[in-house]
């Protein structure tokens, strides 16, 4: 009889919690690819428990990664994840660090490889589902809630014009240079892509990495949604004495190097409301939103400095 | 680092006490003044910006002391007394009262580096691009100290330091407005490489090199974005040179990257301690080179390809983008008894490969020389570019590079001079398509330069001329054409008694486009170099540059006049 009376109250008290805490999730729509940065990111994912009753509430949050077919791609270890209590009467607001917390979190398939191996989340549609449940035998004290939300994994440009290593003629150069780049794939939706071309000189001594991180750049310059950049470089290639001369035996047409330069591509994203931009960190090892530099050169062909007979 | 730094030191005095020969000081030193000047009109308009530091002194001295036939002791000290970063973390550090001491030492604009030579072994200290492999590392300075030793034909490479120092994290403002600094934790790196090498015939190494961020190296407020990270990459490489020609060349890389040290510990990946241990935010990824072929003296055809997963991040090349299959065929051969050179390749580049929105690049080159005799030559150059993607839109993204190049050179003389005559043109067409309506814009160019180049017999003077046109045409919606002319002339003369040359160059460009027409653009520019000397050389360089614009632009009547001032002096020790 006193079991039947501890049992009772048990589902009552359960049933009473039920009805007093609400959640609510909400989940970007297109957060970023790499799921460890979403938890420095607070409006990534936020989850607010309201404790309407006139006691303290404990209680896990079980979370559930699904795809958009209802298949299970990670769970939450729910007996790992930490146990969370509300005040009475309050509020409380969780984000991805507490939602998902990665460390309790169990993936499988193919997103438990490709978060092995780039700390992504494939390029899909995904479900994030929530519930609150007892922290003594998980039981559900909410219902499941899921948002969807769609990952796009970005690549940066990559730059194609000059080719790396390039060797572009004096007489040509010195008027104008063709600058193109693979464009941002996939587009972001809701922005407006900047490329900001920068190209810097590498002077005699340098190597071309380290004028890239140590001198200003001859050309700063951004242009929109566009992968085509025409440089009128204003410079006068004479300064330099002929640095490196290339060319082998065989070859009928040695060349000599007068000035080296170093280009890269920065991509930013311009919020199209706020004008800000930011960069496109996704896909930037650096996470500067620059591309890998390449090195391009000026040469002056053997033609041009001809000698007695 | 002592254990190895002592046995070195202690084997240089023993080869300082043994030497016999004098000492010798060869390599040069040096020291110049860049000025830079930018005058623009009207009054507070910014269309064009600064792109020199105004005042720069620059110090260079590279000298060699030779203190026997096997011990050397090169120093290399390059440095300025204003830094000018712009990318990374040091940009921006001007405006918070520069830099310290140690950010000095180690900013990427200077070198400060000693490497005693003994033999064909090496102490390494102070400043060192240390590049082991294509895989490993290799574009990173670091400050510190190692060796290179060469125990016969074994391989024994370690060095470790600072690559980074620390800088406190400035949130920007905007009144007055200050981007701020994003800060950067101190890095360390160490780098080694075991192996053996017979030069000409074989390489084998297994190369490691690690980076790691110090978290408690800043004090708060801490970055926002900026956090601490912490890298590990092992390789093995393999180059392998084979009878008649044939070559092999391979590197397998293993890679772990952690994105934030201050993540929780997990088991989702593997940690590989001692050198790494795993985060929630580490991934561990591979990427793996190899090219081959065969390399004689008129013919030469190889294929190389390079795979970079999705999670290959590697500290020793921090801008290294992963996810991607690059292949190319390459080919190389001479005709005609030598005169016909021919340089061809073909290739493809895959990125975003382990996701389901790959794309396609396309590479494609040739040039194709023809020596026809003593008087006429011609080159042919060819380059196609193509690039498809998903967009995320109904269209896909399809861009498509089509350039090709004729250059025919004509040589003729009499007794007094010889003529050099180039003519080049080149076609350029740019397809570019845009993914949200789907239609295509073709961007084309056409280049034509003409190059004269006399060459006198009794003369000195060594003049140049060459006229160029550039036009590109980007059709409706966007709609501009860019038109160039430019008149390029220069002159070279050499001082008596080889004291040194005077270079001198004019060039005006008239630019027209959509915005303004008539732009005029005037660069003038002289380079002295004259021997005060035997052996003390005088550089002297002077460029301005003035453009002014049309009035169909805005602001009317803009113009700037940018000047450019360098000189120095070079003090050669060798004779």
């Amino acid at each position: 009889m006193k079991i039947i009376q501890q049992l009772y109250l048990a589902l009552l008290l359960v049933s009473t919690t039920q009805a007093q805490l609400t959640a609510v999730l909400n989940v970007q729509s297109n957060p970023p690819s790499i799921l460890s940065s979403w938890a420095s990111t607070p409006q990534v994912v936020t989850l607010i428990v309201n404790n309407a009753t006139q006691n303290v509430q404990s209680y896990k949050i079980k979370t559930t990664l699904k795809s958009t077919s209802g298949e299970v791609l990670a769970t939450t270890d729910l007996s790992k994840v930490p146990t969370l209590t509300s005040a009475n009467a309050s509020s409380m607001v969780y984000n991805a660090a507490t939602v998902l917390p990665l460390e309790y979190i169990s993936f499988t398939g193919i997103v438990r490889s490709s978060m092995q191996r780039s700390g992504k989340l494939p390029s899909e549609s995904y479900q994030l589902c929530i519930q609150l449940v007892n922290p003594i035998d998980f039981g559900a004290i909410t219902q499941e809630q899921c948002k969807m939300f769609s990952i796009a994994n970005l690549q940066l440009p990559f730059v194609v014009n000059p080719a790396p290593q390039a060797m572009l003629p004096i007489t040509a150069a010195s008027t104008a240079i063709t600058f193109r780049w693979t464009p941002l794939v996939p587009k972001p939706k809701q922005s407006i892509i900047s490329y900001r071309i920068q190209v810097f000189e590498v002077l005699q001594g340098q190597q071309p990495m380290q004028a890239f991180r140590a001198n200003l750049p001859l050309l700063d310059h951004s242009v929109l949604n566009t992968t085509q950049y025409i440089w009128q470089p204003q410079l006068s290639f004479i300064s330099q004495p002929l640095v490196v001369t290339i060319g082998d035996s065989s070859t009928t047409t040695p060349t000599a190097i007068v000035h080296t330069f170093i280009w890269t591509i920065q991509t930013l994203l311009q919020n199209p409301i706020t004008g800000t931009n930011t960069p496109a960190t996704e896909g930037s090892p650096n996470g500067d939103g620059r591309s890998e530099p390449q090195v391009f050169y000026i040469v002056k062909p053997s033609m041009a400095t001809p000698t007695h007979k | 680092m002592i254990k190895f730094i002592i046995p070195l030191l202690l084997f240089s005095t023993v080869a300082l006490a043994q030497k016999k020969a004098p000492i010798t000081v060869g390599g040069n030193i040096g020291a110049g003044y860049e000025g830079y000047g930018l005058s623009r009109n009207p009054t507070g308009w910014v269309g064009y910006t600064p792109r020199r530091p105004y005042n720069q002194f620059r110090f260079n001295l590279n000298p060699t002391i030779q203190f026997s036939k096997n011990f050397s002791l090169p120093l290399n000290f390059n440095f300025v007394t204003k830094p000018t970063n712009f990318a990374g973390p040091l940009a921006g550090l001007g405006s918070f009262g520069g830099q310290n001491f140690w950010q000095f030492i180690t900013n990427p604009t200077n070198n400060f580096s000693i490497n005693p030579k003994y033999k064909n072994s090496e102490l390494l200290l102070g400043t060192q691009y240390i590049n082991y492999s294509n895989l490993s590392t290799g574009d990173v300075a670091v400050f510190g100290a190692g060796v290179d030793l060469r125990p016969g034909t074994y391989l024994l490479k370690f060095f470790t330091g600072l690559s980074q120092q620390p800088i406190n994290y400035i949130a920007p403002t905007l009144a007055p407005p200050n981007p701020g600094i994003p800060g950067a934790y101190r890095r360390n790196n160490w780098m080694l490489q075991l192996g053996k090498e017979q030069e000409g015939k074989y390489k084998v190494a297994f190369n490691f090199s690690k980076g790691y961020d110090h978290k408690l190296s800043l004090t708060s407020p801490l970055p926002t974005t900026i956090k601490p990270q912490e890298g590990f990459t092992v390789s093995f490489l393999n180059n392998i040179t084979f009878k008649k020609g044939w070559f092999l060349k391979s590197e397998v890389a293993q890679a772990f990257f952690t994105r934030n040290t201050n993540d929780a510990n997990t088991l989702l990946v593997k940690s590989f301690e001692p050198f790494i241990k795993s985060k929630t935010s580490t991934i561990r990824d591979f990427a793996g080179e190899l090219a081959f072929g065969k390399k004689l003296k008129t013919f030469e055809i190889g294929l190389s390809s390079k795979y970079l997963g999705p999670g290959f991040i590697t500290p020793g090349y921090p801008f290294m983008q992963p996810d991607r299959l690059d292949y190319t065929l390459n080919t190389k051969f001479t005709a005609w008894h030598n005169k016909m050179n021919i340089i061809a390749s073909a290739g493809q580049r895959i990125n975003n490969l382990s996701t389901s929105s790959k794309a396609a690049q396309f590479l494609g080159n040739l040039n194709w020389y023809t020596q026809f005799n003593d008087k006429v030559n011609l080159n042919i150059t060819y380059n196609n570019f193509g690039f498809t993607a998903p967009s995320g839109t109904a269209f896909n993204v399809k861009n498509v590079s089509n350039d090709i190049g004729i250059n025919p050179t004509f040589t003729w003389s009499n007794t007094t001079m010889i003529n050099l005559l180039s003519i080049s043109y080149n076609y350029s067409k740019y397809d570019e398509r845009d993914v949200l309506t789907g239609l295509t814009t073709t961007n084309q160019s056409h280049i034509g330069v003409v190059s004269y180049v006399p060459v006198f017999f009794n003369k000195k003077i060594t003049p140049d001329f060459s006229l160029m046109y550039f036009y590109n045409r980007i059709p409706p919606p966007t709609a501009v054409t860019t038109t160039l002319l430019t008149f390029n002339a220069g002159m070279g003369y050499p001082f008596p008694k080889s004291k040194g040359n005077l270079k001198a160059a004019l060039q005006y460009t008239l630019a027209s486009n959509n915005i303004a027409s008539g732009n005029n653009n005037i660069i003038a520019s002289l380079n002295v170099e004259y021997k005060l000397m035997p052996k003390l050389l005088w550089r002297t360089f002077l460029s301005s540059n003035y453009v002014q614009y049309q009035r169909s632009f805005t602001p009317s009547g803009a113009n700037y006049l940018e000047s450019q001032y360098r000189t120095g002096f070079n003090y050669s020790f060798s004779k």
